[in-house]
C-alpha cells in the first residue's frame, strides 16, 4: 500500500478522475487497518507530519501522508464534542470516507459570487470573535439555501469540489479519512447562521503566528487522540 | 359535505396509521422536511406488510394506476398520493443503462435507495440553468457514492443526476407537490451516440423552436428537454407511457423475490 501511495499522482484539474482515484484509495485504506495503524503511528517519528496536525473547535486531525506536489495529502479527522452547523467551503477539493460515527451532511446553494478577485482585507477577519463586518458578508448569509441533506454513515464516501458550500453536523467520535488535493484559492469561507456572522480561513503560510501556534496539535494531544482511535477500533 | 375528488378516494379508503401520524409537510423548510420524511420513508420501507398492501392495491385504484409509467430507461409505480399533505410515494426501477442527466425538479423530494449503487452528482450552473445553458457551464461539485440504505432530501432547484448504471437499481421516492410546471434536463453524456450524431445537425434548429417536452431515446451531450407534469401531456403521450398490467405484475413478483416487500 505505501508503495502504491508513493507512486500515485492525482490530477485535481480532472475533478471526476481525481474523485474516482481518491475514493478508491479511501476504500482500500479503510479495509487495510494495518496500513492505517502504521501511518498513524509513524506520525510520532515524523516531525514534518506532526507539525501539520491540528486541533480545531469542531475537529482534530492527524496528517498521515503528505505529497501535495503529487496532488495528495491524507488526513484522519476526529470530531470533538462541539457540534455546530456552520456552512463553509474549502481551499481545495477532497474525498472523504466515514470510518465510524456519522453526520448530517447538507449542501448549500449560494446565490451570487463569493469570490471576486483578491481581497487582502479578508485577512483581518479570521475568527467568529472577529467576523467580517462588511455588507457583502450579510448578503451571503441571506443568500444561502440548503439544497440537499443526508445522513453520512460508516462507509459513506464522496468527493467535494472546493467551491461547494456544505455543513457536517457531527455526532461525537466521528472518524473519517480525508484525502485532499492542493489549494486552489487563498482563502475559504465559514459562516455561522445562528449568530449571523461570516469569517475567513487561510492556509497556514498566510496565517498569523499566534493562530498557527494555537491550532497546532503537539505530541501529547497526538498521543491522546491516537489512544481514542484505538478505543474506537479505527486503528 | 365535501365532495370526494379522485385523488382523495384511495387516501380516504386506505387507512395507514403511519401517514395519518403526520401533518401537512412544509417542503419549503428543507431541513425540517428532511428530518420528517427521511424517518417516514425508512419506516415505510421497513414495514413490508404495509409496503406490499399498498403495492398490490395500485392496480385497483384508477387514480394511482394512471400515474404508473414505463419510461425510456426506468419504470415508476405510484403507491400513495396525498396532495393535501404533500406526500406522494413512488417506486423508481431502472430498466436500462442510464446516462448522466443533469436536471432539477418540479418538486422537492426524499429518496431512499433500496437496491444497487450509483454515483450521485450535484452540479453548479454559474449562470443559471435553462434552455441556453451549455454543457460546460454545468460542473459537478459533489460526487457521492449512493448505496442501498442511503437516503437524501433534495430541493427542487438543486441540480443533480442519479444515473442508475447498475441494472436492477431501485429507489423509493417521497415527493412534495409540484411548485413549477416543468423542469429542464440536460444530457451530460450521449445516449445512443451514433444516432445522436446523425440528429445533431437538426439540433440547433430544434433549440430555436423550443425544447421538447418528451425524453429523447437518443441524445448528444448538451441536448436538453423539459420534464413536465402529466397535466401538460397529451392523452396519446399518457397512453404511450402508461405501465402495462403485465409489467406491473412482473414488478410485484420481482420486488417480493428481492425481499423488498
Amino acid at each position: 500500500m505505501t508503495d502504491y501511495l508513493d507512486r500515485l499522482t492525482v490530477d485535481w484539474n480532472d475533478f471526476e478522475a481525481a474523485g474516482e482515484v481518491t475514493r478508491d484509495l479511501a476504500l482500500r485504506l479503510s479495509e487495510d487497518k494495518d496500513t492505517l495503524r502504521g501511518l498513524v503511528y509513524a506520525v510520532e517519528q515524523n516531525p514534518e507530519l506532526l507539525a501539520k496536525c491540528e486541533r480545531h473547535q469542531l475537529l482534530d486531525y492527524i496528517v498521515l501522508y503528505d505529497a501535495l506536489d503529487r496532488g495528495l495529502r491524507i488526513r484522519l479527522h476526529l470530531s470533538t464534542d462541539d457540534h455546530y452547523d456552520r456552512p463553509h467551503d474549502h481551499r481545495f477539493s477532497f474525498s472523504s470516507r466515514i470510518l465510524t460515527g456519522g453526520y448530517t451532511h447538507t449542501w448549500y446553494h449560494l446565490e451570487g459570487d463569493l469570490y471576486d478577485g483578491p481581497d487582502p482585507e479578508a485577512r483581518q477577519y479570521l475568527s467568529r470573535h472577529r467576523p467580517d463586518p462588511r455588507a457583502h458578508a450579510q448578503r451571503h448569509l441571506k443568500n444561502l439555501t440548503p439544497h440537499l441533506t443526508r445522513w453520512e454513515s460508516p462507509g459513506s464516501t464522496y468527493t467535494l469540489h472546493h467551491s461547494a458550500i456544505h455543513t457536517t453536523f457531527t455526532t461525537p467520535d466521528t472518524v473519517s479519512l480525508f484525502l485532499r488535493g492542493p489549494a486552489e484559492k487563498d482563502r475559504s469561507v465559514i459562516m455561522d447562521k445562528d449568530t449571523g456572522v461570516l469569517w475567513w480561513r487561510f492556509g497556514r503560510q498566510d496565517e498569523p503566528e499566534d493562530r498557527v501556534r494555537q491550532k497546532s496539535m503537539g505530541l501529547e494531544a497526538y498521543r491522546e487522540i491516537r489512544e481514542r482511535l484505538e478505543k474506537l477500533e479505527v486503528i | 359535505m365535501d365532495i370526494e375528488t379522485a385523488d382523495r378516494v384511495h387516501v380516504n379508503n386506505t387507512p395507514v396509521a403511519l401517514f395519518d401520524s403526520v401533518e401537512r409537510i412544509d417542503w419549503e423548510d428543507l431541513p425540517a422536511a428532511a428530518a420528517l420524511t427521511q424517518r417516514l420513508i425508512r419506516a415505510f420501507a421497513a414495514d413490508k406488510a404495509l409496503f406490499k398492501r399498498l403495492l398490490l392495491a395500485v392496480e385497483h385504484d384508477p387514480y394511482l394506476w394512471a400515474k404508473c409509467e414505463e419510461d425510456v430507461v426506468e419504470d415508476k409505480i405510484v403507491l400513495w398520493d396525498d396532495v393535501d399533505k404533500g406526500l406522494r410515494i413512488r417506486l423508481r426501477m431502472s430498466t436500462d443503462h442510464q446516462q448522466q442527466l443533469a436536471h432539477n425538479h418540479r418538486f422537492s423530494f426524499t429518496n431512499l435507495v433500496l437496491r444497487g449503487t450509483y454515483l450521485h452528482r450535484n452540479y453548479i450552473a454559474r449562470n443559471g440553468f435553462d434552455e441556453n445553458t451549455l454543457p460546460d457551464d454545468v460542473q459537478p461539485v459533489i460526487l457521492h457514492e449512493d448505496r442501498a440504505g442511503d437516503c437524501f432530501t433534495i430541493h427542487h432547484n438543486a441540480l443533480h443526476s442519479t444515473p442508475f448504471t447498475q441494472l436492477g437499481t431501485i429507489s423509493l421516492v417521497l415527493r412534495g407537490n409540484p411548485v413549477k410546471e416543468r423542469a429542464p434536463v440536460m444530457f451530460k453524456e450521449a445516449r445512443g451516440r451514433q444516432e445522436a450524431l446523425e440528429q445533431r445537425r437538426a439540433a440547433s434548429a430544434r433549440r430555436e423552436a423550443g425544447l421538447a417536452e418528451t425524453e429523447p431515446e437518443q441524445a448528444d451531450v448538451g441536448t436538453m428537454f423539459w420534464r413536465v407534469g402529466e397535466d401538460r401531456e397529451s392523452a396519446e403521450r399518457r397512453a404511450e407511457r402508461q405501465m402495462t398490467k403485465a409489467k406491473y405484475h412482473y414488478w410485484c413478483e420481482k420486488l417480493e423475490e428481492l425481499g423488498i416487500i
